[in-house]
Formats: structure tokens, C-alpha cells, sequence
């Protein structure tokens, strides 16, 4: 029978039941579960985990404070991961640890009587420890016998949902994901293992590349379009916080839509929705995907750098018409404050445009020039869109899941490179607005889960920009003097060539796929390379 | 037989929309999508545009601010919203504000946000045409380039 527990849902999540080696290395515990090291603060946070919710012999709370320090911490973790009620999975879906030891909740139906409920727990070999605080049909029981393992717990939750007197049940997890969220960065960064369903992020080799570098807090990603739900739970950590020492109303990005005598100036949310929600005509749905892609934390929506820092600002209240004014000064005041821009749009050319662009490049970064990375289009066009084609822009196609191509993604001689995206069996999953009922999923499992926090129907050039946006912060991370010139070339010597051979010029450049599909791993080396 | 020439305009309120009369019955004016107001108006008849303009302009005067429609790049209409920027060859003084106000007949509005070689005026003259109005700017010593502001339709990319 394969390992796995019900969702609310009803769906089912695979568990895989993980083997676990502990040892010491460099002085410091180290667990390995099925051949990956988790380091010394994942394990103080495994070990501290389980010790607060389950009971094993001769553990003081003075212990359990101590459990940092190396030789007490291995010896605890000892007495953790060798005892034989205990077991640690590896969630199908998050990639994250769950842990089992002699625990499971129950939810019965409302007319399960208290001696059905006995006569439940009695036949399985089960008691109560707990009932819930807020529902008493709701109980935590533990396998009085000690006999079942961490696995076999995990089988009979299986079986017991099943049982017509129950609503569900499910063993009661000690899950990493829940206690990451008051996480340091370092100890969570050490487990960042993107979900299939972010394929796009295999395709460019992120995993490989954060080993070099998960990013750094210090390099800024500013995401100019319509808003960034700022309170989603996967880019809230992420957030630059005052951007702007010198207005302390700025706490977290602004709107330019806005004008700076409004309050809402100084809040980068999505603001405009009708019906129906899900489409971008009328709504501000489009800039929290964008954020994603580059700058999301996970584990369930990565960005390319997830531990970068993200500036929303926001520069369109859905269709309405924009003032080139507002939106250069956005471009500046992003300059100003961020590494580097993504802008998945675009327009006319316009004067004030080109000028903020030329501004940022000059001045951006203490002179070493903000990096500004734009969308080319999904016209199907042989003419790259405006601001992308501007000589100051990096201009960004998208190719599909079988490195085609994307159909809409227009050419030119200023494509620079592509990027991943839709157009292809796939779509990009990345983050959606969370507000209920809004965004491109407003909560259906199969257009990225029911609770409506992300997406998989993303796309277009819009997606594959922030991807090279979150490259390029990448890139800054591991070596924040790069100029943007430098940043620039290392993207196209790096790009992996696909497509036909022949399309490519002697300079390596094709006006459809520019240098090429944009590799993570070999654009870190090359600039960790030219560092040394 | 030839038809006559269309020429396109967006009119502006001078002052607060509510403040302002309303636009003749007669005129054909689609209201924009714009959260600073305007209307977009086709005209038929006329020899020029400039002559299309003066006309219409009379007409509106002194509550409304009546500028012709510029072309996008990409197609689109782009619709100036009265006001101009000037962007200066080097960092610019507030006497060198001044000056090119009066010289010019500008009114400052403000220094542009985040950059010290631009800022943004207004037409002192309410009946000014400001696409003249532009070019001289442009010609002053001090001046890089001037253009009109204009609101235009964005492009999501998804």
C-alpha cells in the first residue's frame, strides 16, 4: 500500500516514508534523510519540533534549549530519529518533512455518540489525549500500545477516513512548512525543492544554481505593473521594508497611479476588480504572478531567487489609460531603490520613458546602472514591443516546455534572450492574488489549488521576464559590482542555444530566440568565475 | 468626391470636472478611460488640423483645454493630458525654472520625482496650442527636450 494522507479536500498526497542517518560533521549534527544533508539548524528545528509535541524519556526544557549546541543536539537527535514509533516523510506535494510519532486527529460526524466514539478508539487500539478547543467532535488520540510505527499510523488514517462515523483523520503531523514560518532565512533556504509543477524552474537549472546562490536579501527586484498582493503568505518575507529612507510613508512599495498627495500612494496593492475576476481585463491580477516568478519564497511558488527582496510598484489600475509621467517616475524611483526592474508590458514610445530608463542606467545602483528587464511582446510580430526594444532594456521572449518558441512571443534584434513560459502542454504555476475570489485561480484545484493562492495558467512574455529578472538578482548576489553592461553579457554567454542551429548569427544571436533560453547555473558560474 | 478630413481631440477640464459646464450636446465625445478626465472628440470639416483645433477650442473656451490626439508607435492613441515636460541638459536651477517659465510661457507644476534635470509645467495660457507651444520650448538653450505628457493604453504581457 503507498503512503499518503486525505487532504480536506479528499485528495490524496503521497508521503514518502524517508530513511534517516544521523552523524556529526565539521562538529556540527547533521541529519541525512534518503542521501540529502539537512545542517545544523534544520536539525536543532527537527529535533526541537518533535520534542515540544511528543514525549520522549529524559528531556528537560534545559536540554531542549541546548539543542544547538553540537554534542548535546546529536545525542538528542539520536533519541528522536531512532525510535521506532517515530518516522519522517518527505510531503509529495510541498517537498517538506512531516513527522509521525503515536498521534492522530479524528473529526467525527455530529451524530457519533460518546460510546461509538469509545467503541471507535477501543477497536483500533486508540486513545484520547485531547479533544479540540472549538469543535469536541474533533480528537486527538494516540496509539496506546506503542506498537505502530510513524508509517503504519500513517496507513490506519488512511483506513479510519474511510469509516462512515468519521468526517477525517489524519496522523498528527509535526510539519516543517509550519514551523518555517518563523524560520530564520538560512535554515529554510537549506531545503528549496521546487514542486514539478514549476517546471520551468527545472528548465533553467535553478535548483543546480542555488547551490551557488539562493539570493541575496540585499539585491532588490521592483515589479512595476498592477499591484502585488503584498499580504500573500509567499512574497509577504520577501518584501523590501522602507524602501525610501527619506519618506517614511513608503513602508513596502507605492502606487503611481496614484498621486503622491493620496494615501494610497503609498500602497502597492491590487485595487481594481470586476466581474469576471479571473481575467485580466478589468482586474489587477497581473503583477502578483510577475512577483512570483522572480522573488517568490516558496516552498509551494518559488521565484528564481527566492531569498532576493521584492519592491512592488504599482503603475496601472487595470485598463485604465497611464500618464508617461507617473510611469517614468515609477521607473526612477525604482531605480533608485531596487537592483533590478521588471516590466511586463508595454506601450508607445514616449520621451519620458526613454529618459527614465537612460536615468536608471546611469545612476541606478550607485552608477553601475539598474538592470531593466522587458517583456517583447505576445503579438506574434516580428517587431519587438516598446520599452523592451529601448537600448537601455534587456528585451525577454518566452519558449515553451519543449523549448519552442512560444507562438506569441515577438522578434526583432532586440531580443536578448528567452525564457521559459506558457505556449507549450504547460503553464507557469507561480503565485495569484490571495484575496478570496480574485485573481487568475479564484479556487479550483485544477487551476492551481483550491485555496486560490496560486496559479498554473500564467504566461505569456510577461512570465518569462521576471524569470530573467530574478536571474539577473541572482547574478547581483553573487557579485553586486557586475555594471548592468556586464550583466548583460554574462546573460547572453551563458543562454542555452535552442531552436535551429542555423537561425543564429555568427554573434551567436537569432531575432527569435536572441541568445538563447536563459541558463541559471552556467550564468552563476561564468559570473562566479569572472569574480575570481 | 473627396470626403472631408477627420481630425481628433482631447479636451481637457480646466478646472475641477464637477466645476465645469457641460460639453455641447452636438459634440460627439467619448469619455476616457482616465482617472485626470477628458473626452475624445472627432471633428469633420476644417482645412487643417490646426484650423479644426482653433475652432473647436473658441468654442470650449475658457472651461475646457482642447489638444489634438497624438499617434502611438504601436498603434494607439495617445491622448496629452495638458501638461509638459521639459527635460534640461543638466541638473536645473530654481532661477532656471523661472526663467524658462516667463520666457516661455509656462507655469511650473513641479520638479519630476526622483531626477534633477526634469520637470513638468503647464501652459500659462489656457488657449495655448500646445504642440507649438512644445517646439519653443524645445529651442531654449537649456533645454534637451520638451515633450507633451500624454495617457496612453498599456499592454499587460500574459
Amino acid at each position: 500500500m503507498s503512503l499518503g494522507y486525505r487532504t480536506a479536500t479528499g485528495a490524496i498526497v503521497a508521503l514518502s516514508k524517508i530513511t534517516s542517518e544521523r552523524f556529526v560533521s565539521d562538529g556540527a549534527p547533521t541529519l541525512k534523510l534518503s542521501g540529502r544533508e539537512y545542517a545544523a539548524m534544520t536539525t536543532g528545528r527537527v529535533l526541537r519540533a518533535a520534542q515540544s509535541h511528543f514525549e520522549f524519556p529524559a528531556l528537560s526544557a534545559g536540554n531542549v534549549m541546548r539543542a544547538g549546541r553540537a554534542a548535546v543536539a546529536s545525542d538528542e537527535l539520536a533519541m528522536v530519529v531512532g525510535h521506532k514509533n517515530f518516522d519522517v516523510f518527505e510531503d509529495g506535494e510541498s517537498h517538506l518533512l512531516r513527522m509521525v510519532y503515536r498521534e492522530m486527529v479524528l473529526r467525527l460526524q455530529p451524530d457519533v455518540s460518546p460510546r461509538q466514539r469509545n467503541a471507535l478508539l477501543k477497536r483500533h487500539g486508540l486513545k484520547l489525549r485531547a479533544f479540540n478547543a472549538f469543535n469536541h467532535q474533533q480528537l486527538v488520540v494516540y496509539d496506546n500500545a506503542k506498537k505502530r510505527s510513524g508509517a503504519e499510523l500513517v496507513e490506519l488514517a488512511l483506513e479510519l477516513g474511510k469509516l462512515t462515523e468519521l468526517v477525517f483523520a489524519t496522523p498528527n503531523f509535526i510539519s516543517q512548512y509550519r514551523r518555517s514560518a518563523t524560520a530564520t532565512a538560512t535554515s529554510a533556504a537549506q531545503t528549496l525543492v521546487p514542486s514539478s509543477a514549476q517546471w520551468h524552474l527545472a528548465r533553467v537549472r535553478a535548483r543546480q544554481a542555488w547551490a551557488l546562490s539562493k539570493g541575496k536579501p540585499a539585491i532588490t527586484v521592483a515589479v512595476l505593473d498592477d499591484g502585488v498582493d503584498v499580504d500573500h503568505p509567499e512574497l509577504k518575507a520577501n518584501l523590501r521594508k522602507k524602501p525610501d529612507p527619506a519618506e517614511p510613508r513608503d513602508l513596502l512599495g507605492r502606487d503611481f497611479f496614484m498621486p503622491d498627495t493620496d494615501p494610497d500612494h503609498f500602497n502597492p496593492r491590487p485595487k481594481r476588480f470586476q466581474t469576471p475576476f479571473d481575467q485580466m481585463a478589468g482586474n489587477d491580477i497581473h503583477g502578483t504572478p510577475c512577483a512570483g516568478v522572480a522573488v517568490g519564497r516558496g516552498p509551494r511558488g518559488f521565484g528564481l531567487a527566492p531569498r532576493c527582496r521584492l519592491l512592488p510598484v504599482k503603475i496601472f489600475h487595470a485598463d485604465d489609460l497611464a500618464a508617461d509621467a507617473q510611469v517614468a517616475d515609477a521607473i526612477r524611483y525604482a531605480g533608485a531603490f531596487a537592483d533590478v526592474l521588471s516590466c511586463s508590458w508595454s506601450g508607445s514610445d514616449s520621451p519620458d520613458l526613454a529618459s527614465a530608463l537612460a536615468d536608471v542606467a546611469r545612476t541606478g545602483r550607485g552608477g553601475k546602472g539598474a538592470v531593466v528587464v522587458c517583456a517583447t511582446g505576445n503579438d506574434s510580430r516580428q517587431q519587438v514591443s516598446y520599452p523592451a526594444r529601448d537600448p537601455n532594456c534587456i528585451g525577454v521572449g518566452a519558449s515553451t516546455d519543449a523549448d519552442q518558441l512560444a507562438s506569441y512571443s515577438n522578434s526583432g534584434p532586440e531580443v536578448w534572450v528567452v525564457a521559459p513560459s506558457n505556449g507549450g502542454a504547460k503553464g507557469i504555476f507561480t503565485t495569484d492574488v490571495a484575496t478570496s475570489g480574485r485573481g487568475f485561480n479564484v479556487g479550483s484545484a485544477a487551476a492551481g489549488g483550491k485555496d486560490g493562492l496560486f496559479t498554473n495558467t500564467f504566461g505569456g512574455t510577461s512570465s518569462a521576464t521576471p524569470l530573467v529578472a530574478g536571474l539577473a538578482a541572482l547574478m547581483l548576489s553573487v557579485d553586486p559590482q557586475l555594471t548592468v553592461a556586464q550583466v548583460r553579457q554574462h546573460l547572453a554567454d551563458s543562454a542555452r542555444k535552442i531552436g535551429p542551429a542555423a537561425g543564429y548569427d555568427a554573434q551567436g544571436h537569432s531575432p527569435r530566440f536572441g541568445h538563447g533560453c536563459i541558463d541559471a547555473l552556467q550564468a552563476l558560474k561564468l559570473v562566479k568565475a569572472a569574480k575570481s | 468626391m473627396p470626403t472631408a478630413p477627420s481630425h481628433r481631440f482631447v479636451i481637457r477640464p480646466l478646472a475641477e470636472p464637477a466645476a465645469v459646464a457641460a460639453l455641447p450636446s452636438e459634440l460627439k465625445a467619448t469619455k476616457l478611460a482616465s482617472a485626470k478626465g477628458g473626452w475624445r472628440v472627432e471633428t469633420t470639416g476644417g482645412p487643417s488640423e490646426h484650423a479644426a483645433w482653433k475652432a473647436l477650442q473658441r468654442r470650449l473656451a475658457p472651461a475646457w483645454r482642447v489638444i489634438p490626439v497624438m499617434d502611438g508607435s504601436d498603434g494607439t492613441e495617445r491622448y496629452p493630458t495638458g501638461h509638459i515636460s521639459v527635460r534640461f541638459g543638466a541638473t536645473v536651477s530654481d532661477a532656471a525654472l523661472a526663467g524658462l517659465s516667463k520666457s516661455s510661457g509656462l507655469q511650473l507644476i513641479q520638479r519630476t520625482k526622483f531626477s534633477d534635470r526634469q520637470a513638468v509645467f503647464a501652459a500659462s495660457d489656457p488657449g495655448a496650442y500646445l504642440p507649438d507651444l512644445v517646439e519653443r520650448v524645445a529651442q531654449h538653450a537649456d533645454v534637451e527636450a520638451a515633450w507633451l505628457d500624454a495617457e496612453s493604453a498599456y499592454r499587460r504581457s500574459p
